[in-house]
């Protein structure tokens, strides 16, 4: 009996790798890096068309700034939030830590759809991949930007129809409470909030040494009652 | 962290030296200000050098007590995983015989592996460290997030426990001593594999040492999908170390992947799950040029990469190898 078992797992042993799913070129595929080892797959496959034109705009930058080669922290000074005219800023706020994490995290993996949605033939979306993060004295918020540009021939472009999709699927999502926000406001280069200017690790160093627990640094992001845009989307609340 | 080879970079100063002296012979005779100016061009090893420089004013690199807390905490891991899988065992308490095949190896315990910015030595103070745990056959996923979920949440040093078992790879998050950690989970059905494979580990353990064990392609043999999946970070890494050229090419590999991932991070394109690109994509790009131009330092390699993938015509794909396109062979 036991012979016989033994038989029969050496025989599962040798049974070939189940063959996978592997990566195959099609139009779903924008910038395939493809992983070296069985199965291979493309490790970028969530690549979108904005994605792609950010990508390729920094490497170019950074290339002809490489290209004396004298100063390397040229390449670690970001203009994007010089480079457009308008950003919607995305704000995502929970009233508690744990609330905060949940949401945010839903609202980060569904952020593609959002950027997807606003990448048109009369709008090209530009989005910066890095949230702001502040903690005022009842919130936690996490502020994302993605610059727009419109089309010469477009006089008026209704952005809250191109968002629609992103704000339905965060909407339906079954956990929500009511501390779990979401606004988005359409600003001007010059009202972009402070804090996209700094050096993020320069910045992180100057907090440490200010930790004296006054809110006034907090608030400064408030900048709704002094945004003065004309935009479908200004104040566009969901909840 | 050693970035160079002395003899070797001594050597090609020298060499560099002996043509700025000609090409400084040659322009006297045209133009006194453009010989001045090549004697100035900084050398391959002070521009190395400011790249570090750069590494550590920005704070990337973790400090030696960092790195010692990590190993400890990994160490200790991997003994609770051991312990945990051997109550799984038949006779143990908590072994149920119901659910497993009597037939295995009593031997057979857990392995763990480090993957992702850990594994390939680029990883910032800050980092989570990516870890498989390969599991013997009579240890199951569901054990995984059941049973040994309990045991971490029943240790004082575990916090921000977060198990996501549905995720397309099933993980859990944890902290232990404020070591973040992601925990996925592959459970090998060939036994036999594991036991060589762990003998060929405690062959090449030095005390102290953390050697790795090597998952060839005969690990996939009768893994589940999602195993597959996740067993794929852990030999992506081993992959692109194991294919670049000794230690100078590593440190190389090193410099211009930490250099690459602030730059993204910086310029706000370094995110796959906002749709840009992720570590590994970051890595796999670095190898590729690493490969392609095995004598240039990493001041020449960063601008190659810049240059080579800002004119690269997506969507040719990247391809590190060919020779993965088949499913390897069953072996025994």
């Amino acid at each position: 009996m036991y012979t016989f078992i033994g038989i029969y797992l050496n025989f599962i042993y040798v049974v070939e790798v189940t063959p996978l799913p592997t990566f195959e070129p099609n139009k779903r595929h924008l910038l395939p890096i493809i992983t070296p080892c069985y199965p291979p797959m493309n490790s970028s496959y969530n690549v979108g068309q904005s994605q792609l034109r950010r990508l390729r705009d920094e490497l170019g930058r950074a290339s002809q700034l490489t290209k004396g080669k004298k100063d390397w922290n040229a390449i670690f000074e970001s203009n994007f939030f010089d480079q457009h005219a308008n950003y919607l800023q995305v704000n995502i706020t929970g009233k508690t830590e744990n609330e905060f994490r949940i949401w945010f995290g839903l609202c980060e993996s569904r952020m593609r759809l959002l950027i997807l949605g606003l990448d048109t033939d009369t709008v090209q979306a530009y989005p910066f991949a890095r949230f702001f993060h502040q903690k005022t004295k009842d919130q936690y918020i996490a502020s994302f930007f993605i610059g727009l540009r419109f089309a010469p021939v477009v006089k008026r472009v209704d952005i809250s129809s191109l968002v629609t999709n992103y704000l339905q699927t965060v909407n339906s999502f079954d956990g929500r409470t009511d501390g779990m926000d979401l606004t988005m406001d359409l600003v001007t280069k010059a009202d972009l909030p402070y804090y996209v200017f700094g050096d993020d690790r320069v910045l992180a160093e100057e907090d440490e040494s200010s930790e004296s627990g006054d809110d006034e640094d907090d608030n400064i992001t408030d900048d709704d009652d002094n945004s003065a845009i004309k935009s479908p989307l200004k104040k566009q609340r969901i909840s | 962290m050693a970035i160079h080879n002395r003899s070797r970079n001594r050597k090609q100063e020298r060499r560099q030296n002996d043509t700025q002296s000609n090409n400084d012979n040659n322009n006297n005779n045209n133009n006194n200000n453009k010989g001045k100016r090549k004697r100035l061009t900084p050398s391959h090893k002070e521009l190395t050098n400011s790249l570090i420089e750069i590494c550590n004013t920005r704070q990337l690199i973790e400090s030696p007590a960092g790195t010692q807390k990590r190993q400890r905490v990994l160490n200790d891991l991997d003994n609770m995983l051991i312990a945990w899988s051997e109550s799984l065992m038949p006779g143990s308490p908590n072994y149920d015989s119901c659910l497993v095949s009597p037939m295995r190896d009593k031997s057979a315990a857990t392995t763990l592996l480090s993957f992702g910015s850990y594994r390939l030595g680029v990883h910032t103070p800050d980092a989570d460290v990516d870890c498989l745990v390969l599991a013997p056959p009579h240890v199951s996923r569901e054990d995984f997030f059941s049973s040994f979920v309990d045991v971490l949440k029943e240790n004082a040093r575990v916090t921000e426990l977060h198990p996501i078992p549905t995720a397309y790879t099933p993980v859990i998050k944890f902290e232990m001593d404020s070591v973040k950690i992601d925990l996925i989970f592959a459970r090998v059905t060939n036994p036999k594999w594991l036991s060589e494979q762990r003998l060929k580990v405690a062959a090449l353990k030095q005390p102290e040492d953390r050697v790795e064990m090597n998952l060839d392609d005969n690990v996939l043999i009768g893994l589940a999908e999602v195993d597959v999946r996740s067993v794929n970070g852990v030999r992506v890494a081993q992959f692109l170390l194991d294919s670049l050229n000794g230690k100078e090419q590593v440190d190389n590999f090193r410099v211009m992947l930490r250099v690459i991932k602030e730059w993204a991070r910086v310029q706000g394109v370094y995110a796959n799950v906002l749709g840009f690109l992720g570590g590994v994509n970051w890595a796999i790009l670095c190898c590729w040029i690493c490969k392609r131009n095995p004598d240039a330092h990493p001041s020449k390699l960063l601008h190659l990469f810049f240059t080579t993938f800002a004119k690269w015509s997506w969507p040719v794909p990247v391809y590190l190898s060919r020779d993965n396109q088949h499913p390897p062979k069953g072996g025994k």
